[in-house]
């Protein structure tokens, strides 16, 4: 365990860093971010002036050098466009996105899995092939079209459902969330339902694939033949199996869900870190792309370790330090 | 023979014109035709047959486990006297576990792999005794593996079954199908998977047990040799039907069908080591390209023109039935 955590952490470590000179070096490459800032109308003298304030005038090593050493003491830099840290910046907005993408794996699971067993139970029923159907189209449809639909019909035909923002939040442990209060609920159900569109059709196909191969294991049979009911069969002995493979693609989701988020976020106006880091990348503002990366790359590692904990939870074949057995 | 008192059948099972069949686009068709099998408390009978001759079709039938498209269309299957056919699916699954029981073929596959041991064997009792007090279960659930040879089985109770060898897997999957003491038990081909040493000493297990209990059991195996160490009485299976039944001994001395004679001659011999194994002709036919008449006339030797109208099992002698028109007589016996 502890060997493993040493791999992780140094995996980690090596990545943040191949990462960071990426960035810089890109962006070093793809202009300068005072041409993007200053006002056309600026003087020579002011341009100067800012460009030694934001250290651009230094060789660009030894900015990754002041980067480094700010970055081991916590510190990412400051905005170049808000003059502020950037990543207090990033800390402001990623919870929105961070419940925006929890919500939409949370009914990835609750809605997929339930429907996902029904159509691997009874494959050839009218539901199971509706329900096949439906996966079929929540692969096919593009997110953005569906959430302008969504909003065409909820917000605008229906009036029933808010169109954009986060409603009312209240804050747990200093983070503001939407989802305990009626309002705010409100206002994330239609951002989450068509990020989670995706997941749901995607949960569907694991777990009915999933539940049809249990079914034909010998396991089932032994298992039907002790006399137990058939529903301890299924979701005691099929949907345990079935988890498994759940468990990986959840993991290997849950960033696609932050990263797709952005586009979601653009629709619904949901004031998540996806406007942030666009504005950011438009305007070369360096210190919040990083800071948004790096958080990104620790927040990866730590749902990798939370996936390969969940794992050895439900396979006890896996072994937290080497694979499988 | 004993007579009962209570109008219950003298035999565990009774098995009279079983007919199972798989629905597919061509209509049904039958993987096992007009099986009769009867057996008695503390009786071992081997199902014998080369593969794909219906035997764990059969198996199945018994247990009520054939899954769909499969469906048992015709026959009685009269457990202790109740025909299983008849009765409630809850009463099925009564029975199924409490009074009969199945073990199957490959151990690494039969338990589940994400549950541990414990999980796997209480759930036997419960489901069928669902009151019982955890503590009395699980002592069960302990001796039973104790009682098939598992060693430290209080621990191995929390092991999971990729923890074990084949060998224990199979063991423990034994533990478990004998956990409610059931009447009758079902082994399909327990031990084909597992080396020769470890299946005499699980073969020699189970008979032991079933004798102390009076259990019935039926040894499905394509293997004579096993069948000759284990059992009184066989019926041998092809394509789909009984074609030869009796007393072992009779029947490896003298079998009265060319097939059973061309199992036996593919037993490999210990006295003429390295001599090249006989083998019989050709394939068996899948279900739905069954040949007319006798079932195995494109495969042997002795077919004459009459052996293409329809052959019904005749008795042959004590205690004795073969499926044949022109049975083997004293004459053409060759061993
Ligand atoms: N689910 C099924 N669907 C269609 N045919 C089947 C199915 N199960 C078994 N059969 C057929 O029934 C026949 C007997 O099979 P089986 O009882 O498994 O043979 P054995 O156990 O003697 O090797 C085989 O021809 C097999 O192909
Ligand atoms: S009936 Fe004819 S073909 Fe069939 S086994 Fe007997 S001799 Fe052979
Ligand atoms: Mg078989």
């Amino acid at each position: 365990m502890t060997a493993y955590l040493l791999r992780r952490g140094g995996q980690t470590i090596l990545t943040l860093l191949v990462m960071s000179i990426l960035v810089f070096v890109g962006v070093y490459l793809v202009g300068n971010p005072v041409d993007v800032m200053i006002s056309a109308t600026a003087t020579p003298q002011e341009r100067a002036d800012l460009i030694m304030r934001m250290g651009l005038d230094q060789p660009v090593w030894v900015q990754y050098w002041h980067f480094l050493k700010g970055a081991l003491s916590g510190d990412l830099g400051n905005s170049f466009l808000y003059n502020r840290p950037a990543l207090g910046l990033i800390f402001e907005r990623m919870p929105a996105t961070l419940e925006l993408a929890f919500s939409a794996l949370f009914m990835g699971l609750v809605v997929g899995i339930p429907l996902g067993v029904v159509a691997g139970l009874r494959p050839s029923r009218p539901e199971s092939r509706g329900i096949m159907a439906f996966s079929i189209l929540g692969f096919s449809l593009p997110t953005f079209w569906v959430g302008l639909m969504m909003i065409l019909l909820f917000a605008v035909k229906l009036d029933i459902l808010p169109a954009s923002g986060r409603g009312e939040t209240v804050d747990v442990l200093g983070v503001p969330v939407s989802f305990l209060t009626l309002d705010g609920l409100s206002h994330i159900f239609l951002p989450a339902l068509n990020l989670a569109l995706f997941k749901i059709s995607l949960v569907i196909r694991l777990t009915r694939a999933g539940v049809s191969e249990a079914l034909q294991s010998e396991y089932v049979r032994f298992a039907r033949a002790k006399g137990i009911s058939e529903w301890r069969v299924v979701f005691l002995h099929v949907l345990k199996n079935t988890l498994i493979p759940l468990i990986t693609v959840v993991g290997l989701e849950l960033g696609a869900l932050i990263a797709f988020a952005v586009v979601t976020e653009t629709i619904f106006s949901w004031p998540g870190m996806g406007k942030l880091i666009i504005d950011a990348i438009t305007t070369l503002d360096r210190p919040v792309i990083l800071a948004y990366l790096m958080i990104t790359v620790l927040m990866f590692t730590v749902i990798n370790l939370i996936v390969d904990l969940a794992y050895t939870l439900v396979d006890p074949r896996v072994k937290i330090d080497g694979g499988s057995e | 023979m004993m007579t009962s008192m209570t109008g219950r059948s003298d035999y565990t099972l009774e098995l009279r014109g079983l007919e199972t069949v798989f629905d597919g686009d061509k209509g049904a068709i039958a993987a096992v035709r007009n099986v009769n099998l009867a057996i008695k408390p503390g009786e071992i009978v081997g199902l014998v047959g080369e593969s794909g001759s219906g035997k764990s079709v059969t198996g199945l039938s018994i247990m009520g486990l054939i899954d769909r498209p499969g469906r048992v269309s015709k026959g009685e299957i009269l457990l202790n006297g109740e025909d299983l056919r008849k009765v409630p699916a809850k009463r099925l699954r009564a029975l199924r576990g409490d009074r009969m029981a199945m073990i199957f073929q490959d151990p690494m596959m039969t338990l589940n792999p994400v549950l541990r041991i414990d999980t796997q064997m209480m759930e036997a009792i419960t489901a069928h005794d669902p009151k019982i007090d955890k503590t009395i279960a699980r002592n069960r659930c302990r001796d039973a593996l104790g009682m098939v040879g598992i060693p430290d089985p209080e621990e191995r109770l929390y092991a999971y079954p990729h923890q074990f060898s084949g060998g224990m897997r199979q063991r423990v999957a034994i533990a478990i199908a004998m956990l409610n003491n059931p009447d009758l038990i079902i082994a399909d081909e327990p031990t084909t998977a597992l080396d020769v040493t470890i299946q005499a000493q699980i073969i020699a297990e189970m008979q032991k047990l079933c004798k102390e209990r009076d259990t019935a059991l039926i040894w499905i195996t394509h293997d004579l040799t096993v069948v000759a160490e284990l059992t009184q009485r066989v019926y041998v299976m092809y394509a789909g039907s009984v074609v030869e039944e009796g007393p072992l001994d009779d029947i490896l001395d003298r079998p009265l069908h060319p097939y059973t004679q061309g199992l036996i001659r593919s037993i490999p011999s210990d006295n003429e080591p390295g001599a090249r194994l006989f083998q019989i002709p050709g394939m068996t036919p899948p279900i739905d390209r069954m040949p007319k008449g006798c079932r195995f006339h494109p495969r042997c030797p002795y077919v004459q023109l009459d052996c293409l109208n329809d052959v019904d099992l005749v008795e042959q002698g004590a205690g004795r039935h073969v499926r044949c028109v022109h049975p083997i007589s004293q004459g053409e016996q060759i061993s």
